[in-house]
């Protein structure tokens, strides 16, 4: 099924676009706003309380839009092949395959958009916080797991409930 | 197997007794076939017609497993398969029955070969190359195993998808108005090619159709009306099946 998954990717550049588009700018939102609160760690304390509030709520907020976005995005492509799916299933695939075919290529798509996502953030992050405020530069790895489990979590949610 | 006694030439390829679905429930419910018995032996070609809403669609789909029959019995090879699983019914499709559709029903981003070897891949074997490449020889497309359905002709398309169908050697194909999205030269094409795979490989062929003269290509026309079996014709011919259905039509027209 992978290899098939990949093909389909393939074929459907401007909906696998539209998707990433999604992923890399939510992602880049959320942890651009994310460096505000990890430097909050080794900031001073007047500084600490401010930057955890702006990054938390700002980010917060944000966290919800992108999930939304990116399950609403996810949703509508599985929504459109529906009859792909049902194509499938009477050719003989099991329902299992029809999942891990759709769930392959929406997890191929959050991953890479994460990733690129966390990259962008690392300036991006850079560029909202004040030079009084610098600290340390954040920990890039760590925020990609984050933004890579918020955005995989994102499009199962939305290929559970489409 | 349990019917290795029942594999001999005689056991009908397929039969359905009794086949009866009831769409919905109380005053709204619609009954879509009520008591149909059908007999397909192995080998024959078989049309079956009828006016829209008789019944048609949801026959092919009760006796491919897509759709639970109200009551009543599918035997495939003489094996009950009406109450199996959804896991037995889709190997069963996978393995036992060929599907050809109106609209092609090819997977946009394989190539001919590949859709060829589709099944066999959902069933994670490896199609061999020969039995695909065969397979595509038999309708004429060797020469286009490569090429994907959008750079392929309607008609090519349906060739694609009749050699995806026969490729598994199914126990019955079955082709829900397989030229309903042709021009009538194309549509020539598909059911000689059709009727050739019942006279060379013995491969029995269901059809419903709304078309007599893709029903002529079958040695026995089936007519269905209001989820009943109407009638029989045997060695039909186009002028004959569609007197038969505009009578069938008046019919049904009559009791509405």
């Amino acid at each position: 099924m992978t290899a098939l998954a990949l093909r389909s990717l393939r074929h459907r550049l401007p909906a696998v676009a539209a998707t990433f588009v999604a992923a890399l700018l939510g992602t880049t939102m959320m942890a651009s706003f994310a460096t505000l609160v990890e430097s909050a760690v080794g900031a001073h304390d007047d500084d600490r309380e401010l930057l955890i509030i702006m990054g938390a709520v700002v980010g917060g907020w944000d966290a919800l839009i992108v999930l939304f976005s990116v399950a609403s995005t996810v949703g509508i492509i599985a929504e459109q092949r529906i009859r792909e799916a049902s194509l499938l299933r009477t050719i003989g695939a099991t329902p299992r395959q029809v999942r891990t075919l759709i769930v392959y290529e929406a997890g191929v798509v959050t991953v890479l958009a994460g990733a690129a996502g966390a990259a962008v953030a690392s300036i991006g992050g850079k560029i909202l916080r004040p030079s009084t405020f610098f600290a340390e530069w954040p920990d890039v790895p760590r925020l990609m797991c984050f933004r890579a489990t918020v955005s995989g979590f994102g499009s199962i949610h939305a290929l559970v409930n489409g | 197997m349990p019917n290795v006694a029942g594999m001999a030439d005689d056991t009908p390829a397929l039969a359905v007794e009794g086949l009866t679905k009831r769409h919905g429930s109380g005053a709204s419910a619609v009954d879509a076939l009520v008591g149909v018995d059908l007999t397909f032996a192995r080998g024959t070609f078989t049309a079956i017609m009828g006016p829209s809403g008789s019944g048609k669609s949801t026959f092919l789909a009760c006796v491919a497993g897509l759709e639970r029959p109200t009551s009543g019995r599918v035997l495939l090879e003489n094996t009950d398969v009406t109450h199996w699983d959804e896991a037995r019914r889709t190997r069963m499709r996978r393995d036992r029955i060929g599907f050809v559709f109106q609209d092609f029903s090819l997977i946009p981003y394989l190539t001919a070969a590949e859709n060829v070897a589709l099944p066999a891949r959902l069933a994670g074997r490896r199609a061999g190359p020969e039995a695909v490449l065969l397979a595509l020889a038999r309708v004429g497309l060797e020469n286009r195993a490569g090429h994907l359905p959008s750079a392929l002709s309607g008609g090519q398309q349906q060739r694609v998808a009749i050699a995806r169908a026969l490729v598994t050697q199914p126990a019955v194909l079955l082709a829900d108005e397989p030229t309903g999205a042709l021009d009538s030269a194309t549509a020539r094409e598909v059911l000689r090619l059709l009727r050739t795979a019942v006279d060379d490989l013995r491969q029995t062929t269901v059809i419903v159709t709304h078309d007599p003269v893709a029903a002529s290509y079958a040695d026995t026309v089936v007519f269905l009306a209001d989820g009943r079996v109407g009638g029989r014709m045997a060695a039909p011919t186009a002028d004959a099946v569609a007197a038969q259905l505009a009578h069938l039509d008046q019919l049904t027209g009559v009791a509405r």
